[in-house]
């Protein structure tokens, strides 16, 4: 069975091209445009592997981490986030709500596959 | 597998433009509000979206400006840097260049782009400068490595909570194997706590694994990249096996970016579409059963089939104005542009400007909204660099320092009104004259009415300021505004320091009232359209070399035949001699003509088909339409028709005066 992957951003272009790579290699991929969005998506199907940016409006990826971690049922989920940030400061920050690794951006197509590949059992 | 993402170039770019107008209208707003944590951070998520896209279609420059941007607003952010008029004007500056540069897929570097990131920078207070990560290097660039194999030893110690953030070791033991080739693994287990003690959320285990590989030991590392804090991992080579270290190339350019016409496409609120599909749904639903009962008409089915016609018809009715509000944009979008403009202006004349506007949910056909731009542009900037005085000046007039423009819209029966006001001298009419009598458009002579005198501002070549201003452009003024306010099929007036247009909502679909000349049927647009009078032959006037002219109530109107005009033959239907004969009477401005015609047909909602696409362009005419009973009719274009009658007027004089009929 496809696995399923929740992609959070508020850029299209950026939902699209995540989208559309995973897509091509054979997952079926959710979209929502930010964390409030996401946690709505998240309840109401299972996701496989979730890859979020950070800064989003009305809730914001660290949040939505937390929140995902919340969940009795997602305590083991994936969650991969997106930043353009190299700083450790994200990272750390993203670690510490729950983020299971990172994706830069911006990405060639294969690494991101390479990324979600290494996460999902 | 190669994935190219190139065709999210187009979405990209629309994308961008609406998140630059974000930032854009954001730095505006910025000055009068500079510690509003929200709308920095609105402007630089804006920044930063930019810079995520950018990067991933290799647009270096976008990277390099919006990465400069975001620095200094992150600064801003965190209150290391305050928004002053300098930093906000480079802002501004590094969102024009951004805008040149995300216009379409082979913009070129813009010149000053370097000087605009340096001064960036210095406003953020860092010399910092590389814009792309180390990391995004990594991920473009290849590694090639010429290593021989060597073993490794592998300490991978987890911290019981490392399952909490959805890394599992046995995921990283896999991805390991896939590094090279396990030689042997070994098994912590005295952490292991009794079956009644133990959490299955904590991880109680570690391991010691012998790899051997032909990787170099970054790929080891990056194995466990995700769980640095959270385990410990210690990857030592084994003795005997020496590492070479491993050689990184860059990739070659990746050939000449494909070119491709940048298509002009819209974005639309799903919501508006869903109402479109909605509705054709229902009309689907409707013809069928249309269909159905006309398969088996009969009597009794009559007043269905009537039913199912008038859903039908309402389905028409309201597909018909959702497709159009696809194309509609709210006004609000052209009021930021002109937010900016009023910034710029107050800089470079040093004067004090505050802008106030109003009805910005207005919507407007998009092709309306686009050709307004540049008439709204003018006339802001003629407020601001002729109407407002300096800010001496205008204390010394009792005003206050700060001089106001206000622009707003709103909808005016089927039409969109756009007022303009400033509080500034307004049109000054002595120099008007004075210059129009210098410039020869007016004989030193003549006793115009104020109103003329206003008018004279559209004439072409028409300029009151003695110096031309680096602002209000060269000589190409207000006849320019006009001429594009009257494509639009709209109207404009200047009364002091208030300017009004009339446009159309749309330019697709207008409302015609569809006249009869002799055997033509002609539409005139209803904006255009004042009221239609019956004549009786008294009224009409024969002015010496103007031509003839109707009085209706106490004024003056020039009149012209239709039939004459297009040289029609006369109508074979019969006319009643006592009948009193039909004018239409038209404005354009304020300057008015009557139209003759034999019949009025009726109003009908026309949509306009242009003729020089598939004719040529007949003069007097704006395209034709099809009529309710499937004939072709021709829309007048009421402002040639005016000024063929002021042409004629001008040449029969033989001096360079103007027609004004007020």
């Amino acid at each position: 069975m496809a696995k399923t992957a929740l992609i959070v951003d508020d850029s299209t272009t950026m939902r699209q091209m995540v989208a559309f790579t995973l897509r091509e290699a054979g997952y079926q991929v959710i979209e929502a445009e930010h964390g409030q969005d996401a946690l709505d998506k998240i309840c109401a199907q299972p996701v496989n592997v979730v890859i979020t940016d950070l800064n989003m409006p009305v809730m914001d990826g660290f949040t939505f981490i937390k929140n995902v971690r919340a969940m009795p049922n997602h305590k083991f989920l994936p969650i991969l986030m997106l930043t353009t940030e190299s700083q450790l400061s994200k990272k750390e920050q993203g670690k510490a709500a729950g983020a299971t690794g990172w994706i830069v951006k911006p990405f060639d197509p294969e690494k991101l596959l390479q990324v979600v590949a290494k996460v999902l059992p | 597998m190669k994935i190219d993402v190139s065709h999210f170039l187009d979405t990209f770019f629309l994308e961008s433009a609406e998140h630059l107008s974000t930032i854009e209208s954001g730095l505006l707003k910025l000055m009068a509000s500079p510690s509003d944590a929200e709308l920095l951070n609105s402007i630089f998520r804006a920044a930063h979206s930019i810079k995520g896209g950018a990067g991933a279609f290799g647009l270096s420059d976008v990277v390099k400006l919006t990465h400069a941007l975001e620095n200094l607003l992150d600064r801003m952010r965190n209150g290391l840097a305050k928004p002053s008029s300098d930093s906000v004007a480079t802002m501004l500056q590094a969102v024009d260049f951004l805008k040149i540069l995300t216009a379409h897929r082979d913009a070129e570097s813009p010149a000053g782009m370097d000087e605009t990131i340096a001064a960036l920078n210095s406003a953020a207070g860092s010399s910092e400068s590389p814009a792309v990560e180390s990391s995004s290097a990594s991920a473009l660039g290849a590694a090639v490595s010429e290593q021989r194999e060597a073993d490794y030893k592998v300490v991978f110690q987890p911290h019981p909570d490392l399952l909490t953030t959805g890394c599992n070791p046995l995921l990283l033991l896999r991805n390991l194997s896939y590094a090279g080739t396990v030689l042997s693994t070994r098994i912590e287990t005295k952490d292991l706590p009794s079956l009644a003690e133990l959490e299955t959320s904590r991880c109680y285990l570690s391991w010691e694994i012998i790899i051997r590989t032909g990787n170099p030991i970054g790929d080891l590392r990056e194995v466990f990249e995700f769980v640095e804090e959270l385990a410990r991992v210690e990857i030592t080579p084994l003795a005997g096996n020496p590492v070479i270290e491993s050689v990184s190339a860059r990739p070659e350019a990746t050939g000449a970016q494909e070119k491709s016409v940048h298509e002009s496409s819209i974005r639309v609120a799903t919501e508006k579409i869903d109402k479109v599909i909605d509705l054709v749904g229902e009309m689907v639903i409707a013809q069928s059963m249309a269909s159905e009962l006309v398969e088996n008409f009969s009597l009794d089915t009559q007043d269905r089939l009537k039913e199912c016609l008038a859903t039908l018809d309402r389905c028409v009715r309201e597909l018909h104005e959702r497709t159009l509000s696809v194309r509609m944009l709210p006004v609000g979008t052209l009021f930021s542009r002109v937010q900016r403009l009023v910034h710029d202006l107050a800089q470079k004349t040093g004067k004090k400007l505050n802008l106030l506007t109003s009805g910005e949910g207005t919507e407007v056909d998009r092709g309306v909204l686009e050709l307004l731009a540049d008439p709204l542009t003018h006339l802001i900037r003629n407020s601001a660099d002729h109407g407002i005085e300096m800010p001496a000046e205008r204390i010394a007039l009792g005003k206050p320092e700060m001089g106001t423009i206000s622009v707003s819209a709103s909808h005016l029966a089927g039409s969109v009104l756009i007022e303009i006001e400033d509080d500034g001298g307004g049109l000054n009419l002595k120099r008007i004259r004075e210059k129009a009598i210098a410039k020869g458009l007016i004989p030193p002579t003549s006793e115009l009415s104020e109103e003329r005198l206003r008018q004279l501002i559209f004439e072409p070549g028409f300029s009151t300021r003695s110096e031309v201003s680096d602002l209000s452009g060269r000589g190409v003024g207000m006849d320019v505004v006009k001429r594009n306010v009257t494509a639009l099929n709209g109207t404009i007036e200047v009364c002091g320091t208030y300017v009004k247009i009339l446009l159309p909502l749309t330019l697709a679909i207008m409302d015609g009232l569809i006249v009869r000349v002799s055997d033509h049927r002609f539409v005139l647009p209803l904006i255009s359209i004042i009221e239609t009078v019956a004549i009786r032959p008294e009224q009409l006037l024969n002015v010496a070399g103007r031509g003839e002219a109707v009085r209706v109530r106490d004024e003056v109107i020039p009149f012209l035949r239709l039939q004459k005009m297009f040289h029609l033959e006369e109508s074979k239907l019969e006319r009643d001699e006592d009948m009193p004969e039909l004018a239409v009477i038209v404005e354009r401005g304020s300057l008015k003509a009557a139209l003759l015609v034999d019949e009025l047909l009726g109003q009908q909602q026309l949509v306009v088909k242009s003729l020089e696409k598939h004719f040529r362009r007949i003069e007097g005419t704006l395209g034709a339409t099809i009529l309710g009973d499937g004939s072709a009719g021709l829309i007048l274009d009421v402002g040639t028709l005016i000024d063929s009658l002021a042409k004629t007027d001008r040449t029969s004089k033989e001096n360079k005066r103007i027609s004004l009929v007020a």
